[in-house]
């Protein structure tokens, strides 16, 4: 039986279609490992048919929408559910031309660069606030597994534009 | 409440240092998520608040 990481990373090369691991999953290539129950991928919503096709041929199944995210699931014990969250071809690119290469087990993914993915842990956060405990607690964890990667102002100017007010001071004292 | 001795691990340190490769970390990951479909704890973490997606776009 394949693996989700391979169903989607074969499937989406196969399709020429690229696509960007992101959430816990992505986690283990930033030195940093957690459960996770999904596998959190980013797309461009132009391509958003691609993996549709890709899921749907597995077997997996939409269990939920909005505009800007699809749920997917399976009814496989081995198999995670996929959470892909869709953005304009301009961010995809952006993000995309930061990002390298991992090895996700039994599948390879492009994953963003440390600030892309605590920019988007943060805009999580700022968006649903039941998040916060689990993301803010990813971020720390990024952030001390690479101290100094992300400089002191830039990391200020992240929190002020894509976190919740007072992220930056909570980061810190965190830290 | 008695207090109940716990079991100390001894774990060398040549093991907690080394870095684990991707293929043992999503193995794990992997076995965790059958236990957790197998015995039904699946449905309590995927009904959290904390798993609903943010209705903003993401941009760049």
């Amino acid at each position: 039986m394949k693996s989700t990481q391979q169903i989607v990373s074969e499937g989406m090369a196969e399709r020429g279609v690229s696509i960007l691991l992101i959430g816990g999953m992505a986690l283990p290539a930033f030195d940093v490992v957690r459960q996770t129950i999904d596998l959190d991928c980013l797309v461009a919503a132009s391509q958003e048919g691609a993996l549709r096709d890709v899921l749907v041929s597995a077997g997996y199944q939409e269990v939920a929408r909005t505009a800007m995210f699809v749920r997917y699931s399976s009814p496989s014990v081995y198999h995670y559910d996929v959470d892909v969250l869709l953005v304009d071809d301009i961010t995809f690119e952006k993000i995309l031309a930061d990002s390298r290469m991992f090895d996700a087990g039994s599948g390879s993914f492009y994953v963003p660069s440390l600030a892309h993915m605590i920019m988007l842990k943060l805009h999580a956060m700022k968006n649903n606030r039941s998040r916060e405990l689990k993301d803010l607690n990813d971020v720390v964890e990024l952030l001390r597994a690479h101290p100094g990667e992300v400089a002191e102002n830039e990391l200020q100017a992240i929190c002020d534009k894509y976190g919740p007010a007072g992220v930056y001071t909570k980061l810190k004292e965190s830290l | 409440m008695d207090l109940p001795d716990l079991p100390v691990f001894d774990v060398p340190e040549n093991i907690t240092n080394k870095r684990l490769p991707p293929d043992v970390i999503y193995a794990w990951m992997t076995e965790n998520l059958r236990h957790l479909k197998e015995s039904g704890q699946i449905e309590r973490l995927r009904a959290q608040k904390s798993r609903q997606p943010a209705e903003a776009w993401f941009v760049l």
